[in-house]
């Protein structure tokens, strides 16, 4: 439980810390709602087939992630607070608490992005259950590889472009089922039609927090 | 009793070796003083005990009445303060301690953190964020997350940099009553006012 409090203590300290200094947050609802903006003025008065209205929300959340989930890792090297927490804590502990940190960043995006998406670029029919759930497995996805991206990355000299790079091929299977999911979803079809998708979502999921677990450590330590 | 078994402890960055197979136990009670010239390794000994770096060759083991210990108890029970130790800015000193406290899962303890703080010197600043207080009182407030928690292994790497003299005597008088058989503290330094602070002293070429 003591293990579990001090990964809590994490989130919360990131949490705190994010209200004071919006270091990640502003990054991230920036970029999605400039992004989403310019593709609504651009295609806006056309109606979208399923496909590209599902890759246009995944595009915006992937790049939007792209633009501040790293933060959470690289403040602490470039402030040098990095060492504190090294001294202290596990490196478990560090990974939940981050990972649930960006998974709450994630959370807001989605819950600013989906109905600013549905002003701008309106979805016409969906299976709202469908396309929900897709979104929230996909944040757990993302979430689980960027975390542990961001810590490696946030130990390379040259952060900025590192994190999407060494990101995209990671992430390529998440993008692909999410994009399958909320297509599925935009077209109505059932919850049993993304039955793959889904299931791919959650074994990414599992597969990536627990090989975290396993080496978090050596990313973690010197 | 409290030992560290350093054995043919190195420590290399590239090609180039800054720590050379030290060897030496040191015991509870015992106040090891390091010396050297800049870049003989004193930094990079107190890292490496602190586990914040890992050795390139041999170990170092920390005994407990005879048994190893490990990592988290190394976390809960070690003390570090060092130049380029950097408490979070955002936060007061007491916020600080308080996410401390609970990362090092340390029992709720009632005015614990303040009364802490106050013996450091920094009692009427305990809600000023660390961010804007002087290089001095950020010094005070490293030493207090050092001492949180009453640590038995205390690794203070020039801990009278940036103090006063009451700063300077806070830590004299700290390091000297870490004297009883479970107890460490290794201080780095080349600053002539603390070599009195050892009762043994290894030099590093």
């Amino acid at each position: 439980m003591s293990w579990l409090r001090g990964a809590f203590a994490i989130l919360a300290k990131d949490v705190r810390s994010e209200v004071r200094t919006r270091a990640a947050l502003n990054a991230i609802l920036l970029f999605a709602v400039v992004t989403l903006a310019m593709v609504s003025f651009a295609i806006g008065g056309f109606g979208l087939a399923s496909e590209v209205h599902a890759s246009l929300l995944w595009i915006i959340m992937f790049f939007a992630s792209m633009a501040g989930l790293s933060r959470t890792f690289v403040v602490e090297e470039e402030r040098g607070t990095v060492m504190a927490l090294r001294l202290t804590a596990a490196g478990g502990q560090v990974y939940l608490g981050k990972f649930l940190f960006n998974l709450a960043l994630l959370a807001i995006l989605s819950l600013i992005l989906l109905p600013l998406f549905q002003i701008l670029l309106p979805i016409p029919r969906a299976n709202w259950s469908l396309l929900l759930g897709g979104l929230v497995l996909g944040c757990l996805a993302l979430a689980a590889a960027t975390t542990l991206v961001a810590a490696i990355v946030s130990q390379a000299g040259v952060k900025g472009a590192l994190f999407t790079v060494l990101s995209f091929p990671i992430l390529i299977p998440v993008l692909v089922a999410g994009v399958g999911t909320t297509q599925k979803a935009m077209a109505v079809q059932p919850v049993s039609s993304a039955s793959t998708e889904i299931q791919l979502l959650v074994s990414y999921t599992g597969v990536m927090i627990t090989a975290a677990f396993f080496l978090f450590d050596f990313v973690w330590r010197d | 009793m409290l030992e560290i078994h350093l054995d043919d402890l190195s420590r290399s960055f590239g090609e180039r070796r800054v720590l050379r197979g030290i060897t030496a136990v040191i015991r509870g009670g015992e106040r090891l003083l390091v010396r050297g010239p800049n870049g003989s390794g004193k930094t990079t000994l107190l890292k490496v005990l602190a586990g914040l770096l890992g050795p390139t060759g041999g170990g170092f083991r920390v005994l407990d009445a005879g048994e190893a210990r490990d990592d988290a108890w190394r976390r809960r029970w070690t003390g570090y303060v060092s130049p380029d130790l950097v408490l979070y800015d955002e936060f007061s000193p007491l916020e600080n301690l308080d996410f401390f406290s609970r990362v090092r899962a340390l029992a709720p303890e009632a005015g614990r953190d303040r009364d802490l703080l106050g013996r450091v010197g920094l009692g009427d600043r305990v809600h000023q964020p660390v961010g804007t207080l002087s290089t001095g009182l950020r010094q005070r407030a490293k030493l207090a997350f050092a001492l949180q928690g009453r640590p038995r292994i205390l690794l203070l790497d020039e801990p009278g940099a940036n103090l006063d003299q009451p700063g300077r005597t806070f830590v004299a008088d700290t390091v000297t009553s870490f004297s009883s058989p479970e107890t460490i503290v290794v201080v780095a330094t080349n600053d002539p006012a603390e070599f009195g602070l050892g009762t043994r002293t290894l030099e590093l070429a």
